[in-house]
């Protein structure tokens, strides 16, 4: 098992000195925000791990690992509104996005006992599903938004044509969809060719053997892929019925730079 | 409906009419070209490439699938040049006078002596006088005939 102890944590604090250096020497004006945030990375991982120190002393309820996962829903949610406040209902639709993908995929790995259920397994999953998914979500968001307002010529035109709403949306919305899930496509494709992702290096740092490293990375992926997926697609069915009215016509969209 | 601008679908001419009707025949979509004075070589054109009149007669011809009843032109010859602006407006009296009504929006009271059968003035949303294309002004209250002179409300 590795461990480097507060000794090792301090020297690799070395570390974030060449980022000071590198600012200084060249001017880039950054080492005050290096600095600070290597100050609030330390603070919140020794929150989190406080926490979880205690969440796994034998006996805790599980339940209280169910709260953290809803907790991290919500801050998540809130995330995703925060980067994209032009598209209307996007916390509502973020917590649902989430909620489901939460259901479905934890479903899918805890029922089928593909992981044992329990808080060392519960928290760290959700939290790569959740974690992975996020730039996914504010991207189809943003694009759906973009694409609509910026088309807006086209899908007048489509409506009238006579189509409903959904039909006149559904390039768009495909449209979007694609562009936010074939990064995470790209990213599967390329997991373990160049860099050693996270799930497996931790697992072999804490002297797992490489080969349970890797089908754990695997499931990771394909956690995070099936996930991606379902946030995306409940963010772009709900974005698209709230920016169409009940009578088919396309609403009134603010740029990104006006906000809502 | 057909815009101020063209608004071509990404696509061929022929895309472009499917849109309106996915099952359209090769055979209906010539006739519907030829409605709008386009030869059947445009099917395979790019849409987004054809000038700005082509555009709009595509338009028309992609409305022209649904078989309305209505038609709105909202200042198609806007963004045309005379010469195209000309075909368009013998287009919209062609379509006229084979029995689809067309409502046709302009601002060109010239455009509106060539092409109407009827007019209404509509003054800030409402319309305000409905007359016979030749003399507009003839019975219209003093609002009306200020606003079609050019003088502020």
């Amino acid at each position: 098992m590795t461990s480097i102890g507060w000794s090792g944590f301090a020297l690799s604090l070395l570390l974030v000195l060449v980022a000071v250096v590198v600012s200084l020497w060249k001017q880039l004006g950054l080492e005050r925000s290096i600095l600070w945030a290597a100050i609030r990375a330390a603070a919140q991982l020794f929150a989190i791990g406080l926490l979880l120190q205690v969440l796994l002393r034998p006996g805790v309820s599980i339940l209280w690992a169910w709260l953290w996962v809803v907790v991290m829903v919500v801050v998540a949610s809130f995330t995703v509104r925060q980067r994209a406040p032009e598209v209307p209902g996007l916390l509502q639709l973020a917590l649902i996005a989430f909620g489901c993908s939460a259901v479905l995929t934890l479903g899918v790995l805890f029922g089928l006992g593909v992981f044992q259920l329990n808080v060392r397994t519960l928290i760290p999953l959700a939290g790569l599903m959740i974690g992975n998914s996020l730039a996914a979500t504010v991207l189809v968001g943003r694009r759906l938004v973009d694409e609509l307002r910026d088309k807006r010529d086209e899908v007048e035109a489509r409506l009238a044509l006579g189509q409903p709403a959904h039909v006149a949306a559904k390039p768009y919305v495909r449209g979007a969809l694609r562009t936010a899930l074939i990064p995470q496509i790209e990213t599967t494709k390329a997991v373990g060719l160049v860099v050693l992702p996270g799930a497996m290096t931790g697992l072999i740092l804490a002297g797992v053997s490489p080969l349970n490293a890797v089908l754990v990375q695997a499931a990771v992926m394909y956690l995070v892929l099936g996930s991606v997926a379902t946030t995306t697609t409940v963010i772009a069915l709900g974005v698209q019925r709230r920016l169409f009215t009940t009578d088919h016509r396309l609403r009134h969209l603010t740029s990104a730079r006006s906000g809502r | 409906m057909v815009f101020q601008r063209p608004t071509p679908f990404p696509g061929t001419v022929r895309d472009n009419l499917q849109v309106a009707e996915p099952a359209l025949t090769d055979a209906h979509a010539v006739a519907v070209l030829q409605q709008v004075g386009l030869e059947a070589a445009f099917l395979d054109r790019t849409a987004t490439e054809l000038s700005g009149g082509e555009g709009q007669r595509v338009c028309l011809a992609r409305t022209l699938v649904t078989e309305p009843e209505v038609i709105l032109m909202d200042e198609v010859t806007s963004s045309v040049d005379p010469a195209q602006r000309s075909g368009l407006e013998e287009l919209a009296r062609l379509l006229a006078t084979s029995g689809v009504a067309v409502l046709w929006v302009t601002h060109d009271l010239a455009q509106m002596r060539r092409v109407a059968d009827h007019v209404l003035v509509v003054i800030e949303g409402r319309i305000a006088h409905v007359s016979h294309p030749i003399d507009v002004d003839a019975n219209a209250p003093a609002s009306v005939r200020a606003f079609l002179a050019g003088e502020a409300p």
